[in-house]
């Protein structure tokens, strides 16, 4: 698409948002202060009989609350020991002098340095308490699964913690799962690996991965002729209790799938401690010598190399983007590798012909942003808060956030959108246009972001976003760019605008997403 | 004692990053000799394993005889612990070593230092700046390159010496100035000032300029980090980095690494690494009764300003040897008689 003329947006919302107080001061302070933002974080304000500012003026700052998403109270104080000995509010202080000075209003990077504040080794974070289900007996295991197995064509045994596996035809189904999820792989030999076992979506109960195997082995020749051996997620097994199933297994297809990257680290999302897309480097590396989650990354590529030379793996993988990244970092042996989409786009596609540009980018008709999903820095909600806090003022742009109710964070300048329909539904409702997916893990697949080219809205996403950068370039439907710099820099100059304006001379059908079960399709 | 030598300085309160900076050095050159020098005294009771981490650990006051106790006196707990590096450097290159590098324990060694030590095959003394190259504009200039002037050019939390005629003749300098004085003049240590005159006084002095060398707030105005694709970590894009100072991570430190990191990521993973590194560093928590030399004999605590009555006057040095003691005729009486107001 034609970058076409720009110019920065200039034309901001009218002040008509200012309150008057009899106080001056107030009146002044009033067009900068975030009241939805001040009323959502201290409900608190209403008790007082005062409004958001009045409280936060009176009360608020001197208990370190912040007057606007952007405003660290208490850094600002800190950081500025001239405004504490003045005993001044902090926020006047800085709209009316400490701005032009310079000064900064909260910590550099100040979201990702909480995280890194709290960072904990992921050996030592707190697991979800084991389900309160029934241990089994090598012998009565293969009393569960003799009856169901009698005639049964195939046999596939999935590990998989996320229940990814589900009903295949011709295929008994035998899923499991860590009975216990934690971030790492556990260390344990198979007499001591708990798994929890369902078929064919029912739970059975508990048992150890060596007393799996000794099923496995009993039934033998009653064992289907058709068998796979499905990994789609190893954090929380142990690997020699998987090697002990496979081997009694004596599966025909093994399929490894690359829902995420925990074949490449501890951390699915290939995300730095927890705050930057690494690229999964040489485990020997400054980077992951640096990472909470270095240490257990080497323990987990130590089993998975145990594991895929000896399984010789199908990888599967969602897009060949994925792929290209797991090939390049993993080193690991595999038989065969495909690309299967679990979902894809389905409906006609826009049609070639061109319009003339509506006027979109003006107060009538703003660009209409979105942001989808819960407001983390994994999700790159702080690009988005960049985004926001720079040009939200602007009549441009109008922003939105579509999220569960409870991760919504209302602020001036973005309207909260209860995410109670299909994602889908809810973005044509709002004419959204554009939607920002700066996320900074890197995910194999993500139906958001399919539901919202869906939607006709386009995606604003960085390189290393993975499947909302590869639906970029295969769809042509958005920009990628290197870093969150740039991104932000499209909306601020006024790029955004032209290519929402560019953008509207096609005309965009309505297009629906088709999942498909990848598992089935490769072993039919 | 044949080969390089690693040797740092710390008190018991330094424990987690002496511990830290040893296993580093451990991990990237396990064919170095660590030393460790000790201006403390354990704690009855701790575990001793923490001097695993070191091939030898040295009581300080075995560096000094009969004079140490007047000598460690006149300092306080941080200034002690420079104080000693001179006397250590001396026995160290004494021992054997061909090659000797100084680490302060705020250092965190991130690379292989084969580099650094090489230059010793060519120097005889090599020293790491405050500053590298010019800094642009006013603050940056005040912050770093005038803060360099005042406290010196070199930053004496590294030095590298080559057990040479030359690398034996700066030891024996430093350590006799180092015994006239190594106290924190307004937060900068008397002997960093003094090696502003070695690349004056001696020949074979290199200043290692390499930006992967000696990161610290106080040059990240001209030193940017990042995390390379690769997991390297790199300097202005191309240096690796082989090792930084985490110097005053809480007071101006902070507001610098602020200021100059920005929104440079990297920066903050680096420390968000060390505050986990000292945490598992397994190191005892600091004694609660506070550094072995901050305290009299009958257990008053000492306070700075009978340090520097003490050290400024030579007559009180005379007269009482042992500055600790407590009873008739020792220091202690004489400030409770004279200097009440001291107490």
């Amino acid at each position: 698409m034609a970058e076409g003329r720009y110019e920065a947006p200039k034309a901001r919302r009218a002040p008509s948002r200012a309150r008057l107080y009899r106080d001056g001061k107030l009146t002044l302070l009033s067009p900068y202060f975030d009241y939805a933002y001040y009323a959502f974080e201290n409900p608190d304000f209403s008790a007082s009989g005062l409004d958001e500012l009045e409280h936060f003026n009176f009360f608020g700052w001197r208990k370190l609350r912040n007057p606007a998403p952007w405003f660290d109270t208490a850094y600002y104080l800190a950081s500025n020991p001239d405004v504490l000995a003045a005993g001044d509010n902090p926020f006047w202080h800085y709209i009316f002098k400490g701005r032009a000075e310079g000064r900064a209003t909260r910590r550099p990077r100040a979201a990702e340095r909480a995280i890194l504040d709290a960072l904990v080794v992921p050996e030592a974070r707190p697991a979800p308490a084991p389900p309160d289900l029934p241990r089994l007996s090598a012998e009565e295991l293969v009393a569960r699964l003799q009856p169901r197995l009698a005639g049964a064509e195939g046999l596939v045994y999935g590990v998989d913690p996320e229940g990814k596996v589900g009903a295949i035809p011709g295929f008994v189904s035998l899923q499991t799962a860590p009975l216990r999820a934690t971030h790492t792989l556990k260390l344990l030999p198979a007499a001591w690996s708990q798994t929890q076992i369902a078929l064919d979506g029912q739970t059975l109960g508990v048992a150890t991965d060596a007393a799996i195997a000794e099923a496995l082995a009993a039934l033998g020749e009653a064992l289907p002729p058709r068998r796979a051996f499905v990994v789609r997620g190893l954090l929380g097994t142990s690997i020699d209790g998987l090697l002990a199933v496979e081997a009694a297994l004596a599966a025909q297809r093994r399929l490894y799938f690359l829902d995420d990257f925990s074949s490449l680290c501890v951390s699915p999302r290939l995300l730095r401690n927890d705050v930057a897309f690494c690229g999964a480097p040489p485990v020997a590396s400054q980077g992951c010598a640096l990472c909470v989650y270095g240490e257990a990354r080497r323990a987990l590529l130590e089993g998975l190399e145990r594991l895929f030379a000896r399984c010789r793996f199908t990888v599967v993988a969602p897009t060949q983007s994925a792929l290209a990244l797991w090939r390049d970092a993993a080193a690991l042996p595999y038989e065969a590798a495909v690309v299967a989409a679990p979902a894809h786009l389905e409906g006609a596609p826009a049609p070639e012909t061109e319009a003339p540009a509506g006027e979109i980018g003006v107060e009538w008709r703003p660009v209409r942003v979105a942001f989808l999903g819960p407001p983390t820095l994994d999700q790159g909600w702080p690009t988005f808060a960049r985004i926001l806090e720079a040009c939200g003022d602007l009549v441009a742009y109008a922003f939105h956030h579509f999220a569960v109710a409870e991760n919504l964070r209302p602020s001036r300048n973005l309207l909260g959108v209860a995410a109670d329909g299909p994602l889908s539904d809810l973005l044509i409702a709002h004419r959204i246009d554009l939607v920002v997916m700066a996320n900074e893990g890197c995910d194999a697949f993500s139906s958001p972001a399919l539901e919202a080219l869906a939607a006709g809205c386009d995606l604003i996403t960085l390189a290393h976003s993975g499947y909302p950068a590869a639906l970029v370039e295969s769809e042509r439907r958005g920009r990628v760019f290197a870093a969150e710099d740039d991104a932000i820099a499209f909306f601020t100059e006024g790029k955004a605008i032209v290519y929402a304006r560019e953008r509207d001379r096609f005309l965009r059908l309505v297009q629906a997403v088709r999942g498909q079960d990848t598992l089935a399709s490769l072993l039919a | 004692m044949a080969g390089v030598v690693a040797f740092t300085s710390f008190t018991c309160a330094d424990l987690a990053p002496a511990l830290t900076l040893a296993r580093d050095l451990e991990r990237r050159h396990p064919d170095w000799r660590r030393v460790g020098v000790l201006v403390d005294h354990a704690p009855e009771g701790l575990d001793d394993r923490w001097r695993d981490a070191f091939d030898r650990v040295w009581a300080a006051e075995t560096l000094y005889g009969e004079d140490w106790r007047r000598f460690v006196f006149k300092h306080e707990a941080p200034e002690a612990a420079a104080a000693v590096k001179g006397r250590a450097l001396l026995a160290v290159l004494g021992e054997g070593a061909e090659k000797a590098f100084y680490f302060a324990p705020d250092i965190a060694v991130f690379g292989d230092l084969d580099e650094v030590e090489a230059r010793l095959d060519a120097a005889s003394i090599l020293l790491t700046p405050h500053q590298g190259e010019p800094n642009a504009g006013a603050q940056a200039v005040a912050d770093n390159e005038a803060q360099a002037m005042r406290y010196g050019v070199y930053n004496l939390s590294f030095l590298g010496v080559r057990c040479d005629p030359t690398g034996l003749a700066l030891a024996r300098w430093w350590a006799d100035r180092l015994d006239r004085a190594s106290y924190d003049a307004a937060g900068g240590f008397d002997d960093q000032k003094h090696f502003d005159l070695v690349p004056a006084l001696f020949d074979g002095v290199e200043v290692l300029r390499d930006p992967g060398c000696h990161v610290a707030s106080w040059n990240l105005s001209r030193r940017e980090i990042e995390i390379a694709r690769d997991g390297r970590i790199l300097v202005n894009g191309r240096f690796p980095l082989k090792f930084y100072n985490f110097s005053n991570p809480y007071g101006d430190g902070a507001i610098l690494t602020e200021r100059y990191a920005g929104r440079r990521l990297a920066v903050y993973e680096l420390a968000a690494y060390r505050k986990c590194a000292l945490a598992a560093a397994g190191a005892p928590p600091p004694p609660r009764e506070g550094w072995a030399y901050g305290r009299f004999d009958d257990g008053a605590p000492v306070p700075s300003m009978a340090r520097r009555l003490y050290r400024d006057d030579p007559e009180l040095g005379a007269r009482y040897p042992d500055p600790f003691a407590a009873g008739p005729d020792t220091f202690l009486a004489f400030l409770q008689t004279n200097r009440p107001d001291l107490l």
